[in-house]
């Protein structure tokens, strides 16, 4: 239930700061997401949303503090990760050959396309997601 | 997609399941809150990446799964006796109250629409001006904010018809009652990112320091989590009890200003009875008597009489992490997806949803 997903902000709608809303890109599936809570969102920002309102920015710098941490403690050690890591994002189609990608999980394709809550617009998408997601 | 896939590079997951190792030299047990969590933990396999001595057990975390059967009961007397359109996620519908739950309440004719937000249930409202709309309010302080805009966007539109049934529930109270239980085996949290996301960081600092217990707010994807855990051991291991914070991309010590000033706004602090943990003083959220005219409890003039029923379901346990979800015998036979028993093992946040999709072909009554 508390699922937010990552999106990144493509429009702007309106500039009252309890109506502002925007259209939000979630890999691709744009959803009209609340600005209500973000009134310092800007063009281009990601934002963190959960039911249709974006509850967090999130900054690029603190994105990087986990890499950094992980860095400083020195398990970085032989993995070739770019400086600026968590800013990057991977070619779509190029995911790396080890991880676990976004656009290659039925779960998260389906989070991304009821845009960041548990529950799909219908029970029907639940059920297949349900079907796609049962071992 | 960007701020997901970075954190589940297999070669750091890796990496942060060896250096958990190199840390752990005795046996632990760690609850992480949030069914988000659990999902991720389960459906990635990362307890089966940990040390034997460390015991990950799940936590309190899903909204569905601790609002009361009596809550179910009421919105299933709104839709079919009071003939409200009544708008809810997905999640609720397969929940069972004490009787029915809400889908089979839609398959006799009631009018029950699954909706993505609640402000979605707002312009439902006001497409029906002619009937009384009412939206399913469940959700920990995450979920908090959207549903108290709904209200607020409902005043400011003077949509009439338009009313909400709130069970929500806070997050601080109920690890307090998971730690002071005298069963309790908890010895470090992972806090729940997002419900931090809004409320920041410093209600933890009291519990950790009053029960000894590092609290560390961990994200939800495999490096967050494991980073979290890498963090716990470690405190674990010195001794010491402090709060830390490992998702700080999302999460500010003062949490989201705004969004706790709109919660505020709507909200008090009540108390709440949890599904399977009985009542915990102050540990959820009511609608204001300002905005009573929002509340469909008293719009209804609906009625609390608590009938939970008993049945073999042992979600109260899991819950507090005292059990794990095989360790219940009706696990995978007598309690299913398809016909559950309790609510773990309906909402895409359950604990026994997530061994039931991921590790079905586990004995039964050994814990995994």
């Amino acid at each position: 239930m508390c699922l937010a997903v990552p999106g990144k902000v493509v429009e702007i709608i309106g500039d009252d700061p309890l109506l502002r809303s925007a259209k939000v890109s979630f890999a691709g599936v744009i959803k009209l997401v609340s600005l209500t809570c973000t009134p310092e969102a800007k063009l281009g920002d990601y934002v963190l949303v959960h039911v249709g309102v974006a509850i967090s920015t999130i900054d690029p710098q603190d994105a990087e503090e986990t890499f950094r941490y992980l860095r400083e403690m020195g398990e970085l050690d032989g993995i070739d990760l770019p400086a600026d890591a968590p800013a990057t994002p991977r070619p779509a189609g190029h995911p790396s050959p080890e991880g676990i990608h976004a656009n290659e999980d039925p779960f998260l394709r389906g989070v991304a396309q009821s845009a960041g809550v548990c529950s799909s617009d219908n029970l029907q998408a639940n059920a297949t997601a349900a079907k796609e997601r049962s071992p | 997609m960007k701020y997901v896939d970075e954190y589940r590079d297999a070669a750091l997951v890796r990496k942060l399941a060896d250096a958990i190792a190199r840390v752990t030299t005795r046996p632990w047990t760690i609850m992480e809150i949030c069914g988000g969590q659990t999902h991720a933990i389960v459906k990635f396999g990362l307890d089966d990446l940990l040390p034997k001595n460390i015991t990950l057990v799940h936590g309190p975390g899903c909204p569905v799964c601790v609002t009361s059967a009596d809550f179910i009961d009421q919105a299933i007397e709104l839709v079919l006796d009071r003939g409200v359109i009544l708008c809810s996620f997905g999640d609720m519908l397969r929940v069972p109250g004490n009787g029915i739950d809400l889908l089979t309440a839609k398959a006799r004719g009631g009018d029950v629409r699954i909706v993505y937000s609640p402000l979605d249930a707002v312009t439902i409202a006001k497409e029906n001006p002619a009937r009384q709309v009412v939206f399913f309010a469940v959700g920990f302080e995450t979920t908090a904010p959207a549903n108290a805009m709904s209200v607020l966007a409902a005043a400011a539109q003077n949509v009439a018809n338009f009313s909400i049934l709130t069970s929500h529930v806070l997050v601080p109270p109920a690890m307090r009652a998971i730690l002071g239980s005298p069963d309790n085996r908890v010895q470090g949290f992972l806090a729940a990112g997002h419900v931090c996301t809004i409320m920041g960081t410093t209600e933890y600092g009291p519990i950790a320091a009053e029960y000894k217990a590092p609290i560390i707010i961990t994200g939800f994807e495999p490096v967050d989590i494991l980073e979290g855990i890498l963090m716990c051991v470690k405190q674990l291991e010195s001794d010491r009890h402090e709060v830390e914070n490992a998702y700080s991309r999302a999460v500010r010590t003062e949490g989201n200003v705004h969004a706790r000033k709109i919660v505020e706004q709507v909200f008090e602090v009540s108390d709440r009875d949890w599904r399977g943990i009985g009542v915990i003083p102050r540990s959820g959220l009511s609608v204001r008597p300002a905005y009573a005219a929002f509340d469909a409890s008293k719009r209804f003039k609906l009625t609390a009489a608590h009938k939970d029923c008993a049945t073999e379901c042992i979600s109260g346990q899991i819950m507090r992490g005292v059990k794990k979800p095989h360790d219940c015998p009706a696990f995978g036979t007598r309690c299913t997806p398809e016909r559950p028993l309790g609510a773990p093992m309906v909402s895409s946040e359950g604990a026994c949803a997530a061994y039931y999709r991921y590790r079905s072909r586990a004995v039964v009554g050994q814990s995994a």
